[in-house]
């Protein structure tokens, strides 16, 4: 539905604090799910950001970037930002690209659970309500490519499954998600994974992955 | 006068929140008044040192450069100190900085010059002409309306540079806007009625007491008469006790940061 060829990015090196972080040639095929791992402190934040770049709300054309033009992207992270001061439902609403489609609106809100608070600031709700709140701006958003920064940090098991449920409908309409997580469970779902060890990233798929691999990794 | 000035200070305050992301910027705290008073007081030297007399357009285009000056030099800051309280503490830093200048410049001044520049450091609206209240609307109405087109910029900027780019938005261009519309407003006020504490910072915290709605559209007009309400009182007390704008303006603001930081102690920084 929403893409068809897959998405590249040469290889490049990067920094990560005093570390340079060697990253391979990637290829990621429409409706595929990449889970970001590794380590506290790895870099996945900063990958994330570097391999975004992005100008606009779209992908610009750059050597070591994703090169595709013209995609709509969603971006979304567990940084609460203290001065934000909008109530909920205008938050959620900041995701609406094109027409305003009311009843899609009120579906959102109400998968979210997001009704009883809708009229409340972002700043009085909780750090779960927060997530919920951001991750419905996503669903709004209609992005061709989202990048997730450990977005089931604050989520309870209902809206975990909830979030699973969403990812694998952007699987299906050929959509691809990047998620850096912590989640075992999650990565284990996820076609590839891309493993932040201090110097390189190592490409696994998830059927790879294990607490043997895992600790395998860790040596690495 | 007071009305106007109380709303530009009102919105360049809120603006600047914005711009930082900060509950506590402001054009007192950050330096940013101390820059257009120090810019006032180089345009008003040097006239008093080859004898000629300071019209306020001149006056205000000196300020302007002396806001901006020291925005800049935050806003360059802000990408390398993440901290708030380091911010604001350069801030700070700032505003003394400008003002041990503008000292400077003071030593070396004529008698007629010096006076001059006291008592309009000490801020006041008393000496309001048709024109100075003609130079503030047209900021005023000017830069409200440039910035209330690009409301939903505004709110999806303040979500974070990250999410207000994946939302479309162009980070540069809307941190360069507020800087500009809160420098000019701060300027103006600054040049025609003198550097006044603590309505750009007190406004959009009070406003939130009493105005139940968010986001920049909305909000936009009840900050504006919040300051506007902000400044006619402490002009009418200034005027009732005989004692200067600055003063009241300080005595009520001060004490309402401290209470506000100690309600919010968990949360400010």
């Amino acid at each position: 539905m929403f893409s068809e060829d897959a998405f590249t990015s040469k290889s490049f090196t990067m920094p990560v604090g005093k570390r340079k972080l060697y990253i391979p040639d990637l290829v990621v095929q429409p409706g595929e799910v990449v889970a970001v791992a590794g380590k506290n402190g790895a870099g996945k934040t900063v990958l994330l950001r570097h391999l975004m770049d992005w100008q606009e709300g779209q992908l610009i054309q750059k050597e070591g970037a994703w090169k595709r033009g013209d995609l709509r992207l969603a971006w979304l992270n567990t940084r609460r930002e203290p001065y934000a001061d909008l109530w909920v439902e205008d938050v959620v609403a900041l995701g609406i690209v094109g027409q305003f489609d009311k009843e899609r609106f009120e579906a959102v809100i109400q998968e979210m659970s997001l009704h009883e608070i809708r009229h409340q600031s972002m700043n009085t709700i909780s750090d779960g309500e927060w997530m919920r709140m951001m991750m419905a701006r996503v669903m709004m958003q209609d992005a061709h490519i989202i990048i997730m920064d450990e977005p089931t940090a604050h989520l309870d098991f209902y809206y975990k499954r909830i979030w699973a449920q969403w990812i694998q409908k952007c699987s299906a309409e050929s959509r691809v998600v990047i998620c850096a997580s912590h989640d075992e469970t999650w990565i284990k779902t996820a076609q590839q994974i891309w493993w932040l060890n201090d110097s390189e990233l190592c490409l696994y798929s998830g059927s790879e992955f294990s607490f043997d691999s895992l600790k395998k990794m860790n040596n690495q | 006068m007071a009305l106007l000035s109380g709303a530009a200070l009102a919105m360049a305050g809120y603006w600047m929140q914005l711009l930082f992301r900060n509950p506590l910027a402001s054009p007192s705290i950050l330096g940013v008044t101390n820059g257009a008073s120090l810019g006032v007081s180089v345009v008003t030297m040097g006239m008093g040192f080859f004898g000629g007399t300071l019209r306020p357009d001149a006056s205000i285009l000196a300020a302007t450069m002396g806001a901006l000056l020291i925005l800049l030099l935050l806003f360059v800051v802000r990408w390398r100190v993440q901290s708030l309280t380091g911010l604001l503490i350069f801030g700070v830093m700032t505003g003394h900085l400008a003002g041990a200048v503008e000292s400077i410049f003071q030593r070396y001044a004529d008698r007629s010059s010096l006076s001059g520049l006291i008592f309009w450091s000490m801020g006041t609206f008393d000496h309001a002409e048709y024109a100075h209240i003609l130079y503030v609307s047209i900021a005023l109405v000017i830069l409200m309306t440039w910035i209330y087109t690009h409301s939903s910029q505004l709110d999806a900027w303040s979500l974070g540079d990250d999410t207000a780019r994946s939302l479309g938005v162009s980070v540069q261009r809307v941190s360069g806007m507020l800087m500009i519309a809160s420098g000019i407003l701060t300027a103006v006020v600054t040049a025609l009625a003198g550097p006044i504490a603590f309505i750009g910072l007190a406004s959009p915290h009070l406003t939130r007491l009493w105005w139940h709605k968010r986001g920049h559209r909305s909000f936009l007009i009840p900050v504006c008469l919040t300051g506007m309400l902000i400044a006619l009182f402490c002009d009418l007390m200034s005027r009732s006790l005989e004692i200067p704008l600055n003063a009241v303006t300080s005595l009520v603001g001060a004490p309402w940061v401290m209470f506000w930081i100690l309600k919010n102690r968990n949360h400010v920084f």
